[in-house]
């Protein structure tokens, strides 16, 4: 699986184990309907600094990546139904602003929500 | 990595406000989530990197206001409000960015979205608007406010209006001073103007009327209240508790509606109840009420009285002679000719067909004879003009005083009537005095 893989659901839904997250290149953040993290993959934690322990089962949008927290990120899960969509966003990774690609994820067929996150190439 | 860095991380993350560090031409170099939060949106190219090419849609001046920053580090700026529209000019929310200079390289910026706070301050801006155009337009009251101790805290034109204070005259004083109590009042209408003078300690109920407001939440009297100009005037006055969101008492709203003009038309009203229709003397009922009335009043300052009762000679002869309508022109003619001859406080009832009732307030024996005498004479003199030729007649009247202080009212009318009886069995036209 690449962070840009074009079937993604059906890659996403082969991953049962926590090793299948972990060996991703990208980050990889899954949140059930509630916005609580389920998924919190190695390489999320070596972007943002947190423990996987720390972050399981808080919501996301309001305690972990407040930066998220608005229409362009959050709204989107909130107001469609489908959704496969990469964009250009600047995350405060460790506080410092951080060119990033996310690509939101989310679909009926899938447990969870995702987020992917990819360090941008330097403009 | 050591756990406290994470906790130090994490403690960032959640950081409720925007927090950002920049060089002093505003590239940001580290930034908590929640100023990428608020200030994503306005970045036109999704670049988050300049913070004054971010806010320069909103807040040019901020830009400015640190190139223009002298000192080697201090405050910019505090709470600079930033409202941010959208495509129609509407404002979606406000911020709030405190800027500090840390030293000549570096800047420290906070972000606040104060959306809900400004929202609030507009309420109680209309709120206020809504209440000036009350007070502006709303003639005949009078809106002020109080603090705990009841002296007034607020004042505005419908009191310089109302009452006829100005700001500077009011404020600071118990409200009270715009109160007349019952007994002032009264004596300000019998003529003794000193009653408004002088500390009023007792206030009237005015202290009883502020604790009501305190256990009930609102209370409300009708008095007199006195205008700046010693002017009295009949009014509705309504207080009000002023509270705190927790409970507390904090003052009282006291609204005066000017009732002047509507009790003088109750007290004509009662008036006309009181009142023989053809003639305007006083109905039997109105009478008697009256000086059951006055008579106590009288003998608490240590006053007497007198009374006497008249009636028309020969009335029913000059109804069947000249008519009905001569018989009302008589009686009309009759009492207009006495309320020239009796004084301001002297009433008149008419307590019969062509009987009438006199009471002459603190009047003597004698003067009270030599008054019926001027009233005999003044009738006999009468010529009342009919639709054909005139008429004049006579009038019988007898008179009497309490022959002590005991003697009830209705015993000195009785004598006075047997007096008048007197007074025609021996000729009519004349006066005679009770025994």
């Amino acid at each position: 699986m690449q962070f840009d893989t074009k079937s993604i659901v059906d890659d996403l839904k082969s991953v049962t184990e926590q090793q299948g997250w972990d060996a991703l290149d990208f980050g990889v953040i899954g949140i059930n309907d509630d916005d609580e993290v389920v998924i919190y993959n190695a390489a999320e934690q070596k972007l943002a600094g947190l423990t996987r322990e720390d972050v399981i089962g808080s919501d996301f949008f309001s305690e972990v990546a407040p930066c998220m927290n608005n229409y362009m990120v959050s709204g989107r899960f909130d107001d469609e139904d489908t959704l496969d969509d990469t964009v250009d966003y600047v995350l405060t990774l460790r506080m410092k602003p951080t060119r990033v690609k996310l690509r939101l994820i989310k679909s009926a067929e899938l447990d969870a929500r995702f987020i992917f996150v990819e360090r941008s190439a330097a403009a | 990595m050591a756990e406290t860095d994470s906790d130090l991380l994490e403690f960032l993350y959640q950081s409720p406000i925007g927090l950002c560090q920049t060089d002093i031409h505003g590239q940001i170099q580290l930034s908590t989530p929640v100023a990428a939060q608020l200030l994503m949106p306005l970045a036109s190219d999704g670049a988050f990197e300049n913070i004054f090419d971010l806010l320069d849609k909103t807040a040019p001046e901020l830009r400015n206001a640190v190139i223009g920053f002298q000192k080697k580090r201090g405050p910019i700026v505090i709470e600079h409000r930033c409202p941010i529209l959208d495509a129609e000019g509407a404002v979606i929310s406000v911020l709030a960015v405190t800027a500090t200079k840390i030293n000549a390289n570096r800047l420290s910026i906070a972000i606040a979205d104060i959306s809900s706070l400004v929202a609030k301050e507009q309420e109680a801006h209309l709120s206020a608007q809504m209440f000036n155009s009350i007070v502006e337009n709303l003639h005949g009251y009078e809106f002020c406010a109080l603090d705990q101790s009841g002296l007034v805290s607020d004042w505005n034109v419908s009191g310089e209006r109302l009452s006829g204070h100005l700001s500077p005259d009011i404020l600071g004083q118990p409200f009270s001073v715009l109160i007349v109590d019952e007994y002032d009042a009264a004596r300000v209408a019998a003529g003794d103007a000193a009653a408004l003078l002088g500390d009023d300690a007792d206030d009237g109920d005015w202290p009883a009327l502020l604790a009501e407001a305190r256990a009930d939440g609102s209370a409300r009297r009708r008095g007199m209240r006195l205008r700046k100009s010693g002017e009295l005037f009949f009014a509705e006055t309504m207080v009000t508790l002023l509270r705190r969101q927790d409970g507390g008492c904090v003052g009282y709203s006291v609204v005066t509606r000017e009732m002047s003009e509507e009790r003088a038309r109750e007290q004509a009203l009662l008036d006309m109840a009181a009142r023989d229709p053809l003639t305007g003397a006083l109905n039997r009922r109105g009478f008697f009420n009256h000086i059951a009335r006055s008579v106590p009043m009288l003998a608490e300052r240590g006053k007497s009285y007198a009374v006497a009762v008249a009636d028309l000679d020969l009335f029913k002869q000059l109804n069947d002679e000249h008519g009905h309508a001569a018989g009302d022109a008589a009686l009309k003619a009759f009492v207009e000719a006495i309320g020239g001859v009796i004084r301001s406080d002297d009433q008149i009832g008419r307590i019969g067909g062509e009987e009438f009732a006199l009471f002459f307030p603190d009047m003597s024996a004698e003067a009270a004879r030599f008054k019926a005498d001027l009233i005999r004479e003044t009738v006999s003199n009468l010529s009342v003009p009919l639709a054909q030729g005139a008429v004049r007649f006579t009038v019988s009247i007898g008179v009497a005083t309490p022959a002590a202080p005991t003697e009830a009212l209705s015993a000195v009318i009785d004598r006075a009537d047997r007096a008048m009886y007197a007074a025609k069995q021996a000729g009519r036209n004349r006066v005679e005095a009770a025994a």
